[in-house]
């Protein structure tokens, strides 16, 4: 029955004091916001830290939550306010781990066959490249790529116009191709 | 439970390379602990703010409530002092409260006790009948339907089997005059008439035409007023106490009168008395000289 509901309807009705709607919404959204977080911030525990405070703001705006734009796009706007203050916090996007190839090929082995050596090399040089953007590219690029947000939805989450989320993902997907090529 | 999937802006061919290979990426997903906390956290958020709200709900309900009672009081209180305002709860509730003189008309106040009153015996109105009372109750149905309702013809004057009793003796000079001109029902006798009694229209006639024959006796006999009160007594059937024009006999006169009977050697006319009196006053002590004309 809550299946059938739409996103904004279950956020409605959870905010009218129906637990279980969160229960269902959740369920849709919690491995794509994770993935969105990990990306980000490429660390488990942190990504776990700011997914949760995601979550509980969500929980606490219940009541004030109003179906002017798709939920998706009003989750995702709260998980880029939360990294912007993580940022903010951090003062600078911290680089890179210095072992982060070493982390990614290890990753890579325990879920790619090896026998799978050129989309295992793909997998990582993409991980590698999506480290090196800078993370308001990086941000636009996760949400076209993963989310499949159309620019403008991208535009409402960041804050930003139409045209500089163009410009950033078109700038982002440069530098993926290009560190892609072999 | 699978989500739907948003409507989404179409890949283009770059995006979409990217995109596969995006997703061939190791999938982090929380941690099932950190799942149930949030959704403990979020049905706990739901509890505590169900609470309020039925607070709220039953506070504003209560609200409602109290108003619409205190409306319900308000109103029944108004109704209740704009009913007469002119009467008192005890007028309201006596049979008959008293009879009141008027150069034009019988005033006779009823109360809630006739509401069970036969209907009165069609017939029209004698040539010589009285004015037509004037039924002070407005608020009883009844009782303007039995001051509407055609007056019968004068009937023989009641025996004994006639509960009611209506006392001559206690009009004076002037009101017999004034009769002559105007009948009507002086004095009616509260204490004469049974609770349970109903005064009908009928009842009301034969009451004039008493009163009028009385008042004949008074007039004929001005000088004579003992034997008028004989005469009154016969009328009734039984010596029955004597009221003023305004009220009935207040019970020392009363038990006077009844030790004025004894010494009369009415013995039977003062034990109908004294039980009426008794009857009519049950809490009141008799006296120990009229206790054994009571129990015999």
């Amino acid at each position: 029955m809550q299946a059938e509901l739409t996103d904004e309807e279950l956020m409605l009705a959870y905010g009218a004091g129906e637990a279980s709607a969160f229960e269902t919404l959740y369920s849709r959204h919690r491995g794509p916001l994770f993935r969105f977080m990990l990306h980000q911030v490429r660390d488990h525990g942190t990504a776990e830290e700011l997914y949760q405070d995601v979550w509980q703001r969500v929980i606490t705006a219940r009541a004030r939550y109003q179906p002017d734009a798709r939920f998706s796009t009003w989750l995702f706007q709260i998980a880029h306010n939360r990294l912007t203050d993580h940022w903010r916090a951090l003062q600078h996007r911290p680089p890179a781990p210095a072992d982060a190839e070493e982390r990614t090929i290890r990753e890579a082995d325990q879920e790619t066959p090896e026998r799978q050596l050129s989309a295992f090399e793909e997998r990582r040089r993409l991980q590698l490249a999506l480290e090196e953007l800078p993370a308001d590219q990086r941000e636009v690029v996760l949400l076209r790529l993963e989310q499949e947000l159309s620019l403008e939805q991208i535009g409402q989450i960041t804050g930003v116009g139409r045209e500089t989320v163009k410009s950033r993902l078109r700038y982002a997907i440069d530098k993926l191709r290009l560190r892609l090529k072999p | 439970m699978t989500a739907p999937k948003p409507p989404t802006e179409a890949h283009d061919d770059q995006e979409r390379e990217l995109a596969r290979i995006l997703r061939a990426l190791p999938a982090g997903e929380p941690s099932p602990e950190l799942d149930a906390r949030i959704l403990r956290s979020a049905a706990n958020a739901s509890a505590s703010s169900r609470k309020p709200h039925v607070r709220w709900f039953a506070s504003a309900g209560g609200l409602w409530g109290i108003g619409a009672a205190a409306a319900a009081v308000l109103a029944l209180g108004v109704s209740w002092q704009m009913l007469d305002p002119s009467r008192g709860y005890g007028e309201r509730t006596s049979p008959v409260s008293v009879a009141q003189e008027s150069d034009s008309a019988v005033v006779v106040e009823l109360g809630e006790t006739r509401r069970d009153a036969p209907q009165p015996m069609p017939g029209p109105p004698p040539a010589n009948a009285p004015a037509p009372a004037r039924v002070q109750d407005s608020g009883a149905p009844m009782a303007k339907a039995v001051a509407e309702a055609p007056r019968p013809a004068p009937a023989a004057p009641a025996r004994a089997s006639e509960p009611l009793s209506f006392p001559h003796d206690g009009l004076d000079e002037g009101v017999a005059a004034r009769s002559e001109a105007a009948p009507k029902v002086s004095g009616i006798d509260v204490a004469s008439v049974e609770s349970t009694t109903i005064l009908t229209a009928e009842q009301i006639g034969k009451v004039e035409a008493r009163q009028r024959k009385a008042a004949d006796a008074n007039l004929a006999a001005r000088d004579a007023a003992g034997s008028a009160r004989e005469q009154s007594a016969d009328v009734s059937g039984f010596a029955a106490p004597s009221a003023t024009a305004t009220g009935p006999m207040k019970p020392a006169a009363w038990l006077a009168q009844v030790r004025q009977l004894l010494a009369a050697n009415r013995t039977e006319e003062a034990r109908a008395s004294l039980k009426l009196f008794h009857k009519r006053y049950p809490n009141y002590v008799v006296p120990a000289d009229l206790a054994p004309l009571l129990r015999e």
